[in-house]
């Protein structure tokens, strides 16, 4: 059991959730959902998010467009999907249960100290 | 001073020194493997990118300026290893990794880089883990005992696929694909270039022994390949000759059965006085129209797929149509035929006629005659005749 791996998964875990959330209010190319996650700490290196972003794609969360771009090549702006909604709906509640089953676990033990 | 290279990169052209450049390629290729069993790799990897382009645009101040190995450097520590892109589900799994490292399958290729005709043998030599020498003895061998060595040798060059990309190479070699891999082998290669330059400059100069073998070994393999692409080429072209073939008589017949079922079935264009061929042929009771569309259907879809066929031989991009319209014209061609069949059986039926023939004569005998039966064999009615008493 190695804690590298533990991390990682804990942090991948909630990656997509969070890419989803960003996407929630207003649509977004990837430099902007990279630059909130990386803001949030939640993204060390940029690799990691391509194949993520694709494969909520293709399991119809996430729909693109391209739109030009007068610096560099055109952006595919993510937006997201009637089904990526409802996901994202769920996810936010099992987010919030697991948010306050880990606070209800972990807080007695700090206290009990 | 440094040699530079232009590149396009997501459809914007950039200026790249050649040392970075060939960090650069050595990272997408190292990407490209580690996403080897990803679904929808090339699209992620155009995704990846148009967003080193972007990272580059945003360093490079004016079209002047050149790509360097800092900002190569720069982009790969933003951008992560090529370990970092992939969708980690082995993360989540119970088995360690190491696991998975130590059964890397070994795949058989055909090793070019170190071969004498078509690498077959060295393929063979890494796959089994023997030296190729024992293989290349057990062809020797084979053509003085069966005379099959050679022919076999043929066909396995035919089939194995060459180790051309790196990731092949080394899953030829049965190492694992990572970064690390993927860089020693690129760096060999690289060095294999330049001692290869130098030997040919040492032959020159003083044609020793020891480069003998080295030169054999080029000049059969250079030999070879080249009887090896004649005999390709000369498939291929057989090949596509016989894919134009099919396409125009396809086409030929196509057309020719869309005229004649046209203007005959539908605009009932022909027409002999007291004859009519459409009457005397179909008793089925069905519209003529109606079967002449149903012969044009079971008649012309083979014909369609024939012609794809051809097209598709002449060119592996000739894919005009999906799946699924395939699937679909057979479908209906299955339905016609089964329609046709019962109607063909119907009408067939009208013809069947049964008859039978009864002949009665006295023959004029008393009881004391003796009666000479001759019996005489003929072969043409004999069968006929069998069939008509059962």
């Amino acid at each position: 059991m190695k804690i590298e791996n533990t991390k990682a998964q804990m942090r991948k875990g909630v990656l997509e959730f969070c890419i989803l959330s960003v996407l929630k209010n207003e649509d977004a190319y990837v430099a902007e959902i990279l630059k909130t996650l990386k803001e949030a700490k939640l993204l060390v290196v940029e690799g990691t998010i391509y194949p993520l972003l694709t494969r909520l794609k293709n399991s119809g969360l996430l729909n693109y467009r391209w739109e030009e771009s007068t610096t560099g090549p055109p952006r595919k702006y993510y937006t997201l999907t009637e089904n990526g909604e409802l996901f994202l709906i769920e996810l936010t509640t099992t987010w919030s249960e697991l948010h306050n089953a880990v606070t209800l676990v972990t807080l007695p033990k700090t206290t009990k100290k | 001073m440094n040699k530079t290279v232009s590149i396009n990169l997501a459809g914007i052209f950039f200026h790249i020194d050649e040392d970075a450049y060939q960090k650069l390629q050595t990272y997408f290729e190292a990407i490209k493997a580690s996403l080897q069993n990803t679904e929808g790799a090339s699209e992620i990897i155009a995704d990846i990118e148009g967003r080193v382009a972007e990272l580059f645009s945003e360093r490079i101040k004016t079209s002047q300026q050149v790509v360097s190995n800092k900002e190569v450097d720069e982009i790969v520590s933003i951008m992560g290893q090529p370990e970092d892109y992939k969708i980690d589900e082995e993360l989540f799994e119970e088995t360690p990794e190491k696991d998975k490292s130590d059964s890397q399958k070994r795949r058989l290729f055909r090793d070019r880089d170190n071969s004498y005709i078509g690498g077959v043998s060295s393929g063979f030599g890494y796959y089994f883990g023997v030296d190729p020498l024992i293989i290349r003895l057990f062809w020797v061998i084979l053509i003085f005992g069966a005379g099959m060595g050679p022919l076999l040798y043929i066909i396995l060059w035919i089939l194995i696929p060459a180790a051309n990309t790196t990731a092949e190479k080394l899953s030829m070699m049965g190492k694992p694909i990572n970064i690390t891999n993927i860089e020693k082998k690129v760096k060999e290669e690289f060095g294999n270039v330049k001692e290869s330059l130098g030997r040919v400059k040492d032959s020159v100069n003083s044609g020793s022994l020891n480069d003998l073998g080295k030169n054999i070994q080029s000049k059969s393999r250079s030999f070879f390949e080249t009887i090896g692409d004649l005999i390709l080429l000369f498939f291929k072209l057989i090949f596509k000759t016989i894919g134009v073939i099919f396409i125009i008589l396809s086409i030929v017949i196509l057309i020719g059965f869309f005229i004649s079922l046209l203007s005959v079935g539908i605009a009932d264009a022909v027409h002999f006085p007291g004859m009519d061929f459409a009457d005397l042929i179909n008793s089925s009771g069905l519209p003529i129209w109606l079967v002449s569309i149903l012969a044009l259907l079971v008649t012309g879809i083979p014909m369609v797929f024939i012609l794809l066929l051809g097209l598709r031989m002449v060119s592996k991009r000739m894919s005009l149509v999906n799946l699924y319209t395939k699937l679909s014209l057979l479908g209906i061609w299955l339905i016609v035929l089964i329609t046709l069949i019962i109607f063909s059986l119907r009408q067939a039926a009208d013809f069947r006629i049964d008859a039978s023939v009864t002949e009665q004569a006295e023959l004029p005998i008393t009881n004391t005659d003796t009666l000479y039966l001759e019996m005489k064999g003929n072969p043409l009615y004999s069968k006929y005749l069998q069939k008509m008493d059962r």
